[in-house]
């Protein structure tokens, strides 16, 4: 009966602090529909920072100019068993470029929604 | 029957001490990194260097992570994810005499930063695309600038 104690609360002392979740997130998530009232041809430089806010990056491209919008969330999970330690992240983001010619007219977008496609789950899991 | 599970348990105490002590000097570990989804080779199989236009890559495969501009009027987009799995295994061994400790690591590391670049030229027409590790694709950047000057 004393081994078996003994066991228990070797195995409790070794399992309690054995796991841990994370999030982490980079700016705020998109809006699709923030998207959604912009027109290439027709919308400016204007019309974007009035949808969207400021940018997180512009580049320059000779005389034409693109923004890049982001958001990204990873979730992080480990689990340590004794000696052997196992972890995982996944980080998905949203992600949103928009396209000016030289007048600042929207020439093309794209945006991309995955961030909350993000999981907890552990290197074995799909 | 009751002394056969004191031995079990007597055992699996014993090695559950071992590995408690052993996890000082050794460690397994595994893990897994995703970032991004990872572009299908179909995705792009219908955009034809020469006949593809920026405004198809776009509708095709969504937001690129990275746009470059590049020399003589081109520029770049990069779509790429980086997605790794590691299975490692390390062994400290303290050096008393020495002041210090040996350490081997012996780790399979299978590194997947993939990603496609696609460059356009002037005219938005797909001039090549490239499919590889992005940081062997993305060389062929010219540094960034940070404003236009007009002349």
């Amino acid at each position: 009966m004393k081994t078996l104690k003994l066991f228990v609360a070797v195995a409790l002392v070794a399992l309690t602090p054995a796991c841990f979740v994370a999030r982490n997130n980079i700016n705020t998530p998109l809006d699709p529909d923030r998207l959604a009232l912009l027109v290439p041809g027709t919308s400016t430089a204007d019309d974007v920072l009035g949808a969207l806010g400021a940018p997180s990056d512009v580049v320059q491209l000779g005389r034409r100019s693109a923004w890049r919008y982001d958001h990204s969330q990873k979730k992080s999970a480990a689990l340590s068993l004794l000696i052997v330690t196992m972890v995982n992240t996944d980080a998905q983001a949203d992600r949103v470029w928009v396209f000016f010619d030289e007048a600042d007219v929207l020439t093309h977008m794209a945006g991309t929604f995955e961030a909350q496609g993000a999981r907890y789950k552990l290197p074995f899991q799909d | 029957m009751v002394s056969l599970i004191h031995r079990r348990a007597g055992q699996l105490s014993r090695g559950a001490l071992c590995c408690a002590l052993l996890a000082a000097c050794v460690q397994v570990s595994w893990e897994r990194h995703e970032l991004g989804t990872p572009l299908a080779a179909q995705a792009d199989s219908e955009l034809r260097v020469g006949e593809a236009t920026f405004d198809q890559c776009l509708d095709q495969l969504g937001a690129p992570i990275e746009v470059w501009e590049l020399s003589s009027a081109t520029y770049a987009i990069a779509y790429g994810w980086d997605h790794q799995r590691d299975l490692g295994f390390s062994l400290s061994v303290p050096l008393a005499d020495t002041g210090g400790s040996a350490s081997v690591n012996f780790d399979d590391i299978v590194d997947k930063l993939h990603g496609v670049v696609f460059v356009f030229d002037r005219n938005d027409v797909l001039l090549r695309k490239r499919r590889g590790f992005l940081r062997d694709l993305a060389p062929d950047r010219t540094r960034r600038r940070s404003a236009f000057l007009d002349e």
